[in-house]
């Protein structure tokens, strides 16, 4: 016993000596060059296009080196938070946007560099609802990166086979749950043939649905309130009785798998699955749309990622870099050969951004927008769990929602 | 001077195997044991991991957990996966002696079960989802075709553990069957060769030879299934059950870690299952001395 402990004394002092001795990498500068480490989530596409940026931004600014690297999606939560607790983060990263106030409440980013990006000109130049949520004590601390609203894709097939219209898609929800009820094909048995809305609850969908019926998510605190709110339960009960009267199911299909595979025939979702049906469903005839509205407003909610610059990175460099990164010309950029959507308000108003009217439409979102409050992964699980049981239980909605509510708050308000 | 030079020889001869041990203890040491030892100062803190500070909270984690009803449903969760241990072991040892013959065809067997073994995980985790999709999924064809009733799989609570476990055992059985193959080619023909003249039946020779012989190869897999238990986290995380029917403690422990970032409570909790494994562990082996006794 007594060897054993000893083993364990030796093992803790070791490891303690080994972690307290991380290294403290700064922004190095050598030759008058100073060197910008960036990490962002990795997609073929996406990589290309930052290399790209990457070599203008180093043409137009030669006293800067930036160093990137490409990590999958899956590993990038595993590989960055060890750097954030190491002190050894790259000098600027991409994060989920609610992510911000977390690391800017434990130090571990810095707000931009007032002398390079001013907070009026942050205001006054981009879209409010994609940066307000990059704010932190009157701060920004990030400018936003893959910005997503919420949009109607439909499947024209179906369309002309249940005798709708495929150019005239549903413009109020009246309209939408009728075409979603007429699209919905079962067999002899009552089995699901076809469905003709694949929704299941995903949090901006049925933020979007219930700020248009009058209901709210959040109290002007940043608290979730819905439950407390009869107006957003009533629109959380109308949004799930599709779901809970038979018209679609997850043991169906998966509900996107089930969209290009032509078994569902309308979704809502992100603009980026227009890029990405190009090459995942290249021959499904589909046709998006605007979210539908209620009395006349197609109010839709808005998710993103940032680029944000550790608390260690050479701050002038790192805010210079996410300048260029959010600037009007690489915006363009992203939009015409990606289709993800432009937040300078210059951008946002210009027509001849978009060819594709796909994307056209997408970037029109934008304009009746408001800031998803549900952005980082244990929020999202909060949500989706709670949403499960509402779908797949007899558990009253009511309850549910209390219970969710609670936990998203007890989250939100978790000292860090 | 002849006796000096032979002692230098022995206590050279005495270092090799450690030297050939180094390696892999050195690895285990840095990438397992200081990891694991470090996770019990840090369940005393509150450190989030998204910065460096961290604020001692005494025995604020350890409280929190047993209070937690999550923590517990994943270990009661958890607790449901000891079905596999007997599971995979009667299918390792039933392949093992069908196996054990020299007969054409065996050796091409013995590399197609073992093959599960050496696929990744996730890889095949994901095309067991699909085989596991209700309504489109491979097995719910199976069945229709048979004329059976189509089965829920990971989307009903009820069957998620199984559906997992069932999975699990296809992945792991070439693992039990290899460790049982070795155990049988140890077992002297003699043995049963007096058996059968005594007029033992197969039966008898499985039951009072074969499986009592096969003792040390029971011990090493009973006490290596079981700890794969303590950490099954791939298999749950792909294959994600219904209404968290299927999250383990290392599912949990890696949501609390990864995802709300609180690494000081996911430490306690690491550390708890730490402390689980060990006691498992001594137990099992001290029963197993017993027996040997």
């Amino acid at each position: 016993m007594k060897r054993l402990l000893s083993v364990l004394m030796v093992l803790m002092l070791t490891s303690a000596v080994v972690f307290a001795g991380g290294s403290s990498e700064e922004s190095a500068a050598s030759d008058g060059v100073t060197t910008i480490r960036y990490w962002q989530h990795s997609s073929a596409a996406r990589d290309e296009m930052m290399l790209k940026v990457i070599e203008m931004f180093e043409a137009q600014y030669p006293q800067y080196k930036v160093e990137a690297e490409f990590i999958p999606e899956a590993d990038y939560n595993q590989r960055l938070i060890p750097a954030l607790a190491t002190n050894t983060a790259p000098d600027v990263f991409q994060i989920q946007q609610g992510m911000v106030s977390k690391l800017a409440e434990v130090g571990s980013i810095q707000p931009l560099d007032n002398s390079v990006m001013s907070t009026e000109s942050i205001q006054s130049d981009y879209l409010n609802a994609a940066v307000d949520g990059l704010n932190y004590n009157g701060m920004y601390y990030g400018m936003p990166t893959d910005t997503q609203t919420i949009i109607l894709l439909y499947n024209k097939d179906h369309f002309r086979a249940a005798g709708l219209d495929p150019e005239n898609p549903p413009q109020t929800w009246d309209e939408f749950f009728d075409a979603a009820r007429k699209l919905t094909i079962k067999d002899e048995n009552g089995n699901l043939v076809q469905s003709g809305w694949g929704g299941k609850g995903y949090w901006c969908e049925v933020a979007a649905f219930v700020v248009q019926h009058g209901g709210t998510m959040n109290d002007e605190n940043g608290d979730f309130n819905f439950a407390d709110n009869p107006a957003s339960v009533e629109a959380i009960r109308q949004y799930i009785s599709f779901y809970k009267d038979g018209n679609y199911s997850t043991s169906f299909t998966a509900n996107w798998a089930g969209f290009r595979q032509g078994l569902i025939s309308m979704m809502l979702g992100h603009p980026a699955m227009i890029g990405n049906l190009v090459t995942t469903a290249p021959n499904l005839d589909y046709g998006v749309a605007l979210i539908p509205a209620y009395e006349g407003r197609h109010t839709t909610c808005i998710s993103s990622w940032a680029y944000v610059a550790s608390s260690r990175a050479d701050s002038v460099a790192a805010t210079t870099f996410i300048q260029f990164l959010a600037s009007e010309e690489v915006e363009r950029m992203w939009t015409e050969e990606t289709g993800q959507l432009p937040v300078s308000l210059s951008l946002v108003d210009d027509p001849s951004i978009a060819s594709d009217p796909k994307i056209a439409l997408a970037i029109d979102s934008l304009k009746d927008s408001f800031v998803g409050t549900l952005q980082t992964g244990a929020l999202n699980s909060i949500w989706d769990d709670g949403m499960e049981r509402i779908r797949d239980t007899d558990a009253d909605l009511e309850t549910v929602l209390h219970e969710m509510q609670t936990a998203l708050n007890e989250e939100l308000h978790t000292q860090l | 001077m002849k006796n000096k030079a032979i002692k230098q020889g022995l206590n050279r001869t005495r270092l090799i195997p450690y030297m050939f041990v180094a390696p892999a203890v050195l690895y285990i040491i840095a990438v397992t044991m200081i990891p694991a030892v470090m996770a019990l100062p840090i369940s005393f803190t509150n450190w989030s991991a998204l910065s460096p500070n961290k604020k001692f909270v005494g025995f604020e984690n350890y409280i929190r957990l047993i209070s937690d009803k999550a923590y517990w449903e994943s270990c009661l969760v958890m607790a449901k996966f000891f079905f596999y241990v007997p599971i995979v072991m009667a299918t390792g040892l039933g392949a093992a002696l069908l196996l054990n013959q020299q007969q054409k065809g065996t050796q091409l067997f013995r590399v197609i079960f073992y093959a599960p073994v050496i696929t990744s995980t996730v890889a095949v985790a994901i095309l067991f989802d699909w085989f596991y999709q209700p309504t489109f999924g491979l097995f719910n064809a199976i069945l229709k075709s048979l004329g059976l009733s189509p089965i829920g799989w990971l989307q009903d609570p009820a069957t998620a553990v199984p559906s997992v476990i069932l999975f699990k055992v296809w992945k792991d059985f070439g693992t039990a069957m290899l460790i049982y193959l070795a155990g049988l080619q140890d077992i002297g023909s003699e043995v049963k060769e007096a058996a059968m003249v005594d007029g033992a039946n197969v039966w008898q020779r499985f039951i009072h030879i074969t499986f009592p012989l096969l003792k040390p190869s029971h011990t090493y897999l009973l006490l290596t299934n079981i700890i794969n238990v303590f950490m099954i986290f791939q298999e749950t995380y792909v294959l994600e059950g219904a209404l968290n029917s299927t999250r383990t403690v290392v599912n949990y422990i890696y949501e609390q870690g990864f995802q709300s970032f609180r690494m000081g409570y996911a430490s306690a909790m690491s550390f708890v299952l730490f402390l689980f494994i060990i006691i498992v562990t001594i137990v099992q082996q001290r029963f197993s001395k017993m027996e040997l006794a």
